[in-house]
């Protein structure tokens, strides 16, 4: 399968705007179906198996650093054991009536079950199932993002916990006869609590402590690394039609997320105690996406992810964060058997995760369209054109001036390289896009047989220099940057119609 | 890479007028023709 890539990868970046062109046939989609369905078929009931990297995907764009996770499954802690004691008053004190010992486990232990080898960055087309009988039947396949970051989530906690459990003996029986007045008798009653006041056998209070043990590091290990995804949008890829693709995000923002507290405590028939404190998130990354000329937001169920903007942008390890509780509960109660128990459920701090904001791991990894060689055996047929990327900048998909920039009004690709004046005063007309952001493109194909050769004419790939002979004459010398160059990979055809949205009866 | 001195028109020109879009993907043999256009 035919590709080009930049094996050493791009520098590091954690902002950019991509804008291509694909058009994809009925056949790939159709293979993509198969292949992913006969891996889900090799998995069957396997919760373990491990799934290659781009499972479900055919890619349009790949790179960065590879990652790996692995498969969490659970296993049980230690077991520990109380003692139950029923005692009775035969004479004026308490007397032992017999024990019975208890055995509890003590809490699930997380455990490392498979290797699960992580995504790459990519853009591309998820397989997404079939579409229900609403949907008009048929399947669901996607345009999707996947940023993968360098970021281990090491500075989080409390995102991941499991239960401790511990308890001391229950201790139960009622005084009678001569010992009702004679042993120690407490005073709780409340009738509406529905608390039964007694004197309490030897040994109490029933102590049950569940307390959280944080595993946030060994749950995060399992996605080796942060990633940034589009799963919340919903945007559909139709076969054997042109599509254009304008991406910009911003991860340069250092996002704070916390879980929210709940604190409930009942004590000892009193009055209930409840206080929380709501979830946070301060500072959110953005992305904006625009696909065929249509500008996409975050839907309503965004808000409920603590996204508040139509563009911000969350990552996993944040979103986790975001519905990780903390607090805790502490009741006491009265047993009807005379005991009673004093029960805390201590979970701790709220989860808590800091985006770093560190740029995108590229530097060293290929890059590849529509993949790299490390991603090889994931390419299928598919039409590109037009593949321009900028580093470093953004832009906001959702004006339409902005989306002019890259695509005209007649949905065909608007020129990259060829300048055009604003009026007739500009004395320095450039294209478009370049006017819009402020800098040329890092990475711009553009043309069939740049395509075929991997010629880059962006900055990453090219210096242009102006030079003025003595007799006056300007010529522009250009020289490649071989580190910003592709190396082109078997059989690239050059491919016909050119790239152009579908009229649609609106338009 | 080859080093070269071209024209910037050569490439704002020329290749536009060839043809904007490729086809990956193709099943042929692992190896480069960079040559037909």
């Amino acid at each position: 399968m035919s590709y080009i890539q930049i094996e050493q990868g791009i520098p590091d970046f954690n902002k950019a705007v991509i804008s291509f062109w694909f058009r994809v046939p009925q056949k790939s989609l159709d293979e993509l179906r198969a292949d992913t369905e006969a891996e889900n078929a090799k998995a069957g009931d396997n919760q373990w198996h491990t799934y290659p990297r781009l499972h479900r995907i055919m890619p349009l764009l790949t790179f960065g650093e590879l990652f790996e996770g692995y498969k969490l499954g659970t296993q049980p802690g230690p077991d520990a054991s109380y003692n139950e004691n029923y005692w009775y008053t035969p004479g004026d004190s308490w007397v032992l009536m017999f024990t019975e010992s208890r055995t509890y486990n003590t809490g699930a232990m997380l455990v490392n079950k498979a290797p699960q080898p992580i995504n790459p960055s990519f853009i591309g087309i998820a397989y997404g199932g079939e579409k229900n009988a609403e949907e008009g039947g048929g399947y669901n396949y996607n345009l999707f993002i996947n940023l993968q970051t360098r970021d281990r989530g090491d500075g989080a906690s409390n995102v991941f916990g499991l239960g401790r459990f511990s308890q001391n003996d229950v201790n139960t029986g009622y005084p009678t006869g001569a010992a009702l007045y004679a042993v120690p008798y407490e005073s709780h009653w409340d009738q509406s609590l529905g608390c039964i006041s007694r004197a309490p056998a030897p040994g109490n209070p029933h102590i049950s402590h569940t307390t959280r043990e944080d595993v946030t590091q060994m749950w995060m290990g399992q996605y080796g690394s942060d990633s940034f995804s589009s799963s919340l949008f919903d945007i559909e890829v139709m076969p054997d039609t042109w599509h254009h693709v304008l991406i910009s995000f911003d991860l340069s923002k250092t996002t704070s997320t916390r879980g929210p507290v709940g604190i409930f405590d009942n004590n000892d028939c009193g009055a209930d105690t409840f206080t929380h404190i709501d979830n946070s998130v301060s500072n959110l990354c953005q992305i904006w996406i625009a696909f065929d000329d249509e500008n996409y937001t975050n839907g309503e169920a965004a808000e409920g992810h603590g996204l508040k903007g139509p563009n911000d942008w969350q990552s996993r390890f944040g979103l986790q964060a975001y519905f990780a509780g903390g607090g805790s509960s502490h009741s006491t109660g009265w047993g009807a058997m005379g005991q009673w128990t004093d029960a805390t459920v201590n979970s701790g701090p709220a989860g808590s995760y800091t985006f770093p904001a560190s740029p995108l791991p590229s530097s060293n990894y290929n890059f590849g369209i529509p993949a790299g060689a490390n991603m090889v055996d994931h390419i299928r047929i598919v039409e590109m054109a037009e593949f321009q990327m900028w580093t470093g900048v953004t832009v906001d998909t959702g004006i339409l001036s902005n989306r002019r920039a890259f695509i005209d009004d007649n949905g065909k690709p608007v020129n990259p390289t060829k300048a055009v004046a604003t009026g007739p005063d500009d004395k320095d007309p450039k294209p478009p896009a370049e006017r819009l952001l402020g800098k040329k493109p890092e990475i711009l194909l553009h043309g069939s047989s740049n395509w075929k050769i991997g010629y880059n004419t962006g900055t990453l790939g090219i210096i242009i220099e102006t030079i003025v002979d003595e007799d006056g004459t300007v010529t522009e010398k250009i020289t490649k940057i071989p580190s910003g160059q592709f190396t082109p990979i078997a059989r690239i055809s050059k491919y016909k119609p050119e790239p152009a949205l579908e009229e649609t009866e609106s338009a | 890479m080859p080093l070269g001195l071209h024209f910037l028109d050569h490439i704002v020109n020329v290749h536009w007028a060839g043809g904007l879009a490729v086809e990956f993907g193709d099943r042929g043999e692992d190896a480069r023709d960079p040559a037909e256009d």
